[in-house]
């Protein structure tokens, strides 16, 4: 049976009817009309769906939208502010660490939950950071660089 | 993939979770869903009721106190568990077991409750219902009459591969369990697993696991996990192992050694405990365990990996991690 949620997504309050077998990639994408949030494996080994709720990354494939309820949701479509990137975004741009762009959205939430946490991590820290992402432009040397310079 | 349709229970407090239990037939239980999502997507298991057990803060805690030991919370996550200051210090085995799950995002929502509850997998099971369907027969851990990966087998021998449970039988833990009555029952976490792949662990469908207890270890000793993966995150170990070895007066006074990924359930190798017991240690007495670790694996090709390889990486392993616990714990 279909359920009203409300749903907290980037500062602002979502209410939509709901079968509790949804998730929330699944929510965010299809009834809010977010489609930053990228689906790619769909069962939890890619990370293009990484979202951030309250301060962690966690997957939106494996996360049921029911239990989302109550939780500060950040997605990529938060991220820019009045027109202006955020630095992670603008420096993925001005070092060219998007390629066709679909594992992008993904990568960003968690380097942005990685900074957040440790505002200035090693090199290592960043890979371990993002290592749940694919990338399968396989642009890596970019992405870790461009996560580096918003550190600096 | 989408799911398939449940109904949706939200348990506010232990109680409620034995009672949702005993009244739902049919229903399983989420804590990250890390593991059982992916599954139900793929229509391995299709459950009238899901419980998440998210919403109970009391089963989130890390608790830690040298008269009393380390308690963990069902729900406490494995990033937070590998992060943990007293887990990293005293039990180290644990926090690098927890800290080499999967990715980042996945020990963000794993819990250890769920890692240790994990099922066995296979490449002929742990598929989408397509794929399963293009086969004309079912094999044993669907109730069918025959296993894929070798004929003539009389038993499912599909692999355990979760991480923290050889560290946790390493370092002696205990596992709380509460039964359909609301009783609670505590076990030795070796006790927790049938070492049966078509049903890993001894959960009745009304049970669930509350906490993980650690008593403190004494002082001289050390632990470690290490594991072996195709890639550094995301993948299911090939091998793990645990060794915890305390040391007094230049002997080894006690040593836990277990490893996962090798069958049927998280193994404890006493042989290979027994070699250093009592003794001091050397080089030579570490390859000797490393040995009798060899001589008892048995595993089975799992994937593109041999068994030939996978037991020659225990061997290794287990040398290896006794000397990282070893070269501290003096
Ligand atoms: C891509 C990918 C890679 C992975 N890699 C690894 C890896 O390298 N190592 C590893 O160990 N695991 C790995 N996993 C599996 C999984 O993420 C972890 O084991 C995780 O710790 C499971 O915990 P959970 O809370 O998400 O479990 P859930 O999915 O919520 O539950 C798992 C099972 O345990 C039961 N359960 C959960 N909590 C309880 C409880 N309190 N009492 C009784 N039963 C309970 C559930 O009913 C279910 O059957 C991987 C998963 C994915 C998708
Ligand atoms: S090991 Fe054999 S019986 Fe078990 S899941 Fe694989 S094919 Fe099926
Ligand atoms: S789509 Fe969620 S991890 Fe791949
Ligand atoms: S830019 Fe194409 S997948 Fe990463």
């Amino acid at each position: 049976m279909k359920q009203l949620v409300e749903l907290k997504v980037n500062g602002e309050s979502y209410e939509t009817a709901i079968d509790p077998h949804r998730t929330l990639l699944e929510v965010l994408r299809e009834n809010i009309g977010m489609t930053g949030s990228k689906e790619g494996c769909d069962l939890g080994a890619c990370g293009a769906c990484t979202v951030v709720i309250d301060g962690k990354a966690v997957l939106a494939c494996l996360t049921l939208a029911l239990e989302a309820r109550g939780k500060e949701i950040t997605t990529i479509e938060g991220l820019a502010k009045d027109g202006k990137l955020h630095p992670l975004q603008q420096n993925f741009v001005d070092h060219g660490a998007i390629q066709c762009g679909f594992c992008t959205p993904g990568v960003i939430m968690s380097a942005k939950a990685l900074l957040d946490e440790n505002p200035k991590p090693t090199q290592v820290e960043i890979k371990r950071g993002i290592s749940g992402n694919l990338c399968r432009c396989t642009g890596y040397t970019k992405i870790v660089e461009a996560i580096e310079v918003t550190a600096k | 993939m989408r799911l398939p349709k449940f109904e949706y229970l939200e348990p506010k407090n232990v109680k409620e979770i034995t009672s949702l239990l005993k009244k739902n037939e049919d229903a399983i239980l989420i804590a990250g869903g890390t593991d059982i999502l992916p599954k139900m997507k793929q229509r391995i298991v299709t459950p009238k009721y899901v419980i998440n057990i998210t919403k109970i803060e009391d089963l989130k805690k890390i608790e830690f106190a040298e008269k009393k030991g380390l308690t963990l919370g069902s729900l406490a996550t494995l990033d937070n568990i590998s992060k943990s200051k007293p887990v990293i210090e005293k039990f180290t085995a644990l926090a690098q077991a927890a800290g080499r799950v999967a990715s980042p995002q996945l020990r963000n929502m794993g819990t250890i409750g769920g890692n240790i509850s994990i099922e066995s997998m296979c490449m002929y099971f742990n598929q989408s219902h397509e794929w399963r369907k293009g086969r004309p027969h079912l094999c044993f851990k669907l109730g069918g009459d025959r296993c894929f990966v070798a004929k003539g087998s009389k038993d499912c021998l599909a692999l355990f591969q979760a991480d923290t449970p050889p560290a946790l039988i390493a370092l002696g833990a205990q596992v709380t369990i509460v039964g359909a009555t609301g009783k609670e029952k505590i076990i030795n976490i070796e006790d927790f697993y049938t070492q049966k792949s078509k049903k890993v662990n001894i959960l009745k469908p009304t049970d669930f696991v509350k906490q993980i207890h650690i008593p403190t270890p004494p002082k001289g000793t050390k632990s470690c996990y290490l594991k072996m993966a195709q890639r550094a995150a995301i993948d299911y170990p090939i091998a793990g192992a645990a060794a915890c070895i305390t040391v007094s007066g230049g002997k080894c006074k006690n040593a836990g050694i277990a490893v996962t990924a090798v069958g049927s359930g998280p193994l404890r190798l006493k042989e290979a405990e027994e070699v250093l017991i009592g003794n001091s240690i050397t080089d030579e007495l570490i390859e000797k365990a490393a040995d009798a670790a060899y001589e008892k694996v048995r595993p089975m090709p799992h994937f593109n990996i041999s068994a030939w390889y996978k037991r020659k990486l225990i061997r290794v392993l287990v040398k290896r991690s006794i000397k990282q616990a070893c070269s501290k714990a003096k």
